[in-house]
């Protein structure tokens, strides 16, 4: 499955500091018990974080938070310029936040601040462009349980 | 609790004419008829005198007359006439909808007149474009409005409950991907190389391996376009047979729910045989929902409070869109907007 979400970071609102968004969060019930892990842009990170201004939001941050005991995180930067293949485990989840350029996935045309969501085997391979040329920036959040486990996700 | 702040379909263009009809919309009783300009009229359906519903009434030039006491109301809901008394009491008025009537549909706004906008009525123009031929449905629904939104975002039910016409097991077999952009939410699955369904096989004429793709576009909280459709492998979507099946959901109480239905497509426009076919097939779709969202139904209404659904991957969509469906309740809720109506008195 995979889940694009547009813009959720244009919610925010850059006068408040303690802005913040989340993208994804599991479980993504109310009660979030128990409470595993999630990605959110704010002003205030508490994870592994990284710095994002994709929305024209001033200083934010991708912000990665996890149980150690359950989920293990890795967030990285990926460049792009010429078409990519972005190749993901199945038994990983990913999170893909859009912070400058235009991005070619498929049919989607992905604006700053737009997100992917991909999890299960569907897709596996990620196909990716600078829409209109120049180069695409973005944070990669891999998230995969610590037992080894496929890491399945329902938003 | 409805969001009412909102366009829902109330009929069909063809079903508001000189004789009021009435319709219940998420509980609130409404009768629509047409001045004599045409003009298409929504005005709650109960005399604020007794509570007599108006559509029992009868029209006199372009008010409606009250059944029983004969009170008399304008388009916009003002008494312009108590037979019994010269004095009209202050508070006779019924409340009028806002109504847009576009593509052979009248959606009526529900909510703060002053917030209904007719920009943010659904596009549904392929009802009346010429390279489209359109077949309509209407249904009441035994089941909430929430059950049909949740049956259009996961169509792998098509595989188990409409086997006979538009299911096959390899729409399970595919994932979906998942687009929310504000209120809208969209859940799209490509099928490459399959066969075409027995419906659309036999009404296109067609026969082998082809893309098959339907995308189901959920307009929070009452529209739903499915745009779907067979291409040649690997070709693009705008080239094929292409199907708009529009979905209008209005909720009645909280345990039934209008159904209008329609379906355009831009293949075998002149076809009378095709389009008597999916009439047909079309109709057997629906009464196939229909029959299952009841049993779905009565299966909620007994089940144990804090038990919930077990949402999987394929039900993304559904996900999504009940939480775009929660932020709508909660800013409903928020707003100061509920109109408290007194009992009428003389």
């Amino acid at each position: 499955m995979m889940l694009l979400l547009r813009a959720p970071a244009a919610h925010l609102d850059p006068i408040d500091p303690s802005s913040e968004v989340e993208i994804a969060a599991s479980p993504d019930t109310q009660a979030r018990r128990p409470w595993e892990w999630d990605v959110r842009i704010t002003r205030r990170p508490e994870g592994l974080s990284r710095p994002f201004d994709g929305a024209g939001l001033g200083r934010h941050h991708v912000d990665v938070r996890v149980r150690p005991d359950a989920v293990n995180a890795e967030l990285r930067t990926v460049d792009v310029d010429t078409p990519t293949s972005l190749e993901r485990d199945e038994r990983e989840l990913w999170v893909v936040v859009v912070e400058s350029g235009r991005l070619q996935q498929g049919r989607f045309t992905l604006a700053p601040g737009d997100v992917l969501v991909c999890e299960g085997d569907d897709p596996l391979s990620l196909t990716v462009s600078a829409a209109e040329g120049g180069r695409v920036s973005m944070a990669l959040v891999a998230l995969r349980r610590v037992d080894g486990q496929t890491l399945r996700w329902v938003p | 609790m409805y969001i009412l702040n909102a366009w829902y379909v109330a009929a069909w263009s063809s079903e508001v004419s000189r004789d009021p009809v009435h319709r219940t919309i998420c509980e609130v009783p409404v009768m629509l008829y047409r001045k004599q300009d045409g003009t298409a009229v929504a005005l709650e359906d109960r005399c604020p005198h007794r509570g007599y519903p108006l559509s029992a009434g009868r029209l006199v030039d372009d008010a409606i007359e009250c059944g029983y006491h004969g009170f008399t109301f304008d388009w916009e809901g003002i008494c312009t006439r108590v037979p019994a008394q010269e004095i009209i009491p202050r508070r006779t008025v019924v409340r009028a909808f806002p109504l847009v009537e576009k593509d052979g549909w009248i959606w009526v706004w529900t909510g703060e007149k002053d917030r209904a906008g007719a920009a943010t009525v659904p596009d549904t123009h392929w009802m009346t474009d010429p390279a489209w031929a359109t077949v309509t449905h209407s249904f009441a629904f035994a089941c909430r409005s929430s059950l049909i939104h949740d049956n259009l975002l996961d169509l792998t039910h098509e595989s188990f409950i409409h086997l006979s016409t538009v299911g096959d097991d390899y729409i399970y077999q595919h994932g979906i991907t998942v687009v929310v952009d504000g209120d809208v939410v969209s859940a799209d699955r490509l099928m490459p190389g399959v066969l075409a369904p027995p419906l659309y096989a036999a009404t296109m004429g067609l026969t082998g391996l082809w893309d098959r793709f339907h995308c189901t576009e959920f307009h929070a909280p009452s529209f739903h376009a499915l745009h779907s459709g067979i291409t040649g492998p690997g070709r693009p979507r705008e080239e094929g047979h292409l199907i708009k099946v529009m979905n209008g959901i209005t909720p009645i109480d909280a345990h039934s729910s209008h159904y209008f239905y329609a379906f355009s497509r831009n293949f075998g426009i002149d076809d009378q045989a095709a389009t008597d076919a999916l009439v047909e097939g079309l109709r057997t779709v629906l009464q196939e929902d229909a029959d299952a969202l009841a049993l779905q139904e009565i299966g909620l209404r007994s089940r144990p409070t804090g038990e919930s659904d077990v949402l999987i991957a394929q039900d993304a969509g559904v996900a999504k869109a009940r939480k775009v469906m929660q932020r709508l309740m909660r800013a409903e809720r928020t707003a100061s907007t509920v109109v408290e109506l007194e009992p009428a008195s003389t």
